[in-house]
């Protein structure tokens, strides 16, 4: 057995448990945290969308260069008059595309 | 009913599968140029099934890291999984533990993202709903490692083009219709502005846990405060 096949084992490991601990410890969530605890989803999707579109290369970069951010602030334009995932995804997809294929032309 | 919530958990993983194709395929090629054999890069996605994770220990067998380095990233990585998982434990009955333990494998942030709105939506766990999104992850989640790996660098960077950018279009294509109340978009603010502020201020991935506990902290005094 290689050395890479054993990590992979190990973090395969690792990573089931920081999914799993919580299900298998027998424990109740007390009230006044499970307050808290409902702004997670919202909270964790904010935190995985939001520096996608402003950080580039690890600097902020609020330009009009920054295609993540230009395409990022249309897309939520549609999302929030369509409110549908699937065309939000297929809309800025072909608007990222477009605008990447448009400067490669010029 | 379980049925119904199947087809549910497959449809509205759909799109999030769209997005992570790019990140499989630049996974693959990640991988095949550090040298993985292609058992080796797949047997990771299936095994560890966590992307971030994945680049970074790929990266770092390529600079041949000590192994407990890339052990201790790889938790560092996903301790916000910990948070995703309290954040659903509340809809686990107690006879509904070892069901949820083992779901809980495929517990990423894509299936995590849609499993917790349909979970508030309907006010109870859907476990056949995790379950059919989870492997609609999966499935595109290995597939497109494998398809990256075997196109290896006769595709240019997928990520490059700016199909990086499906990510987060998947999520905010998710996250937005959910805004409907004040409270909700402010903790989508103070959470999205934290988690800019700390990404560029600690480089890493701490960003992601303090951005979203200082989010939900944000909506639970806003709670408090205003009835």
């Amino acid at each position: 057995m290689s050395a890479i096949f054993v990590t992979i084992v190990f973090m395969a490991l690792i990573t089931y448990f920081t999914r799993s601990i919580v299900f298998i410890a027998d424990f109740r969530i007390p009230d006044e945290f499970e307050k808290f605890l409902r702004y997670i989803p919202f909270a964790i999707l904010s935190t995985l969308i939001f520096p996608s579109l402003l950080v580039r290369d690890g600097t902020l970069l609020v330009t009009t260069d920054n295609h993540h951010l230009m395409v990022g602030i249309v897309a939520i334009g549609i999302a929030a008059v369509f409110r549908k995932p699937v065309v939000t995804v297929f809309c800025g997809m072909a608007l990222m595309l477009a605008l990447k294929g448009t400067l490669l032309m010029y | 009913m379980k049925s119904s919530d199947f087809r549910e958990g497959m449809k509205r993983a759909f799109p999030l599968v769209i997005g992570v194709i790019p990140f499989g395929l630049a996974y693959g090629i990640s991988a095949s140029s550090a040298g993985l054999r292609l058992h080796e890069t797949v047997f990771m996605s299936m095994a560890v099934f966590a992307g971030a994770s994945q680049f970074v220990a790929v990266e770092m067998m390529r600079q041949q890291s000590l192994v407990v380095f890339i052990l201790a990233m790889t938790f560092i990585i996903n301790l916000r999984h910990i948070l995703m998982a309290l954040s659903l434990k509340s809809y686990v009955r107690q006879n509904e533990r070892l069901k949820a333990s083992l779901l809980s494998f495929g517990l990423v942030d894509e299936s995590y993202a849609v499993s917790s709105l349909y979970f508030r939506e309907k006010k109870e766990g859907r476990w056949s709903f995790l379950f059919s999104a989870s492997l609609l992850m999966y499935i595109g989640w290995a597939f497109s490692s494998s398809a990256g790996f075997l196109l290896g660098d006769r595709i240019a960077d997928p990520l490059a083009w700016g199909l990086d950018f499906a990510m987060p279009a998947t999520f905010i294509g998710i996250l937005i219709p959910q805004i409907q109340s004040l409270h909700i978009c402010i903790v989508v603010f103070v959470a999205g502005a934290s988690a800019v502020l700390f990404k560029v201020l600690l480089g890493g991935s701490y960003y992601i846990i303090i951005a979203a506990v200082a989010g939900a902290m944000t909506g639970y005094l806003l709670e408090r405060r205003i009835p």
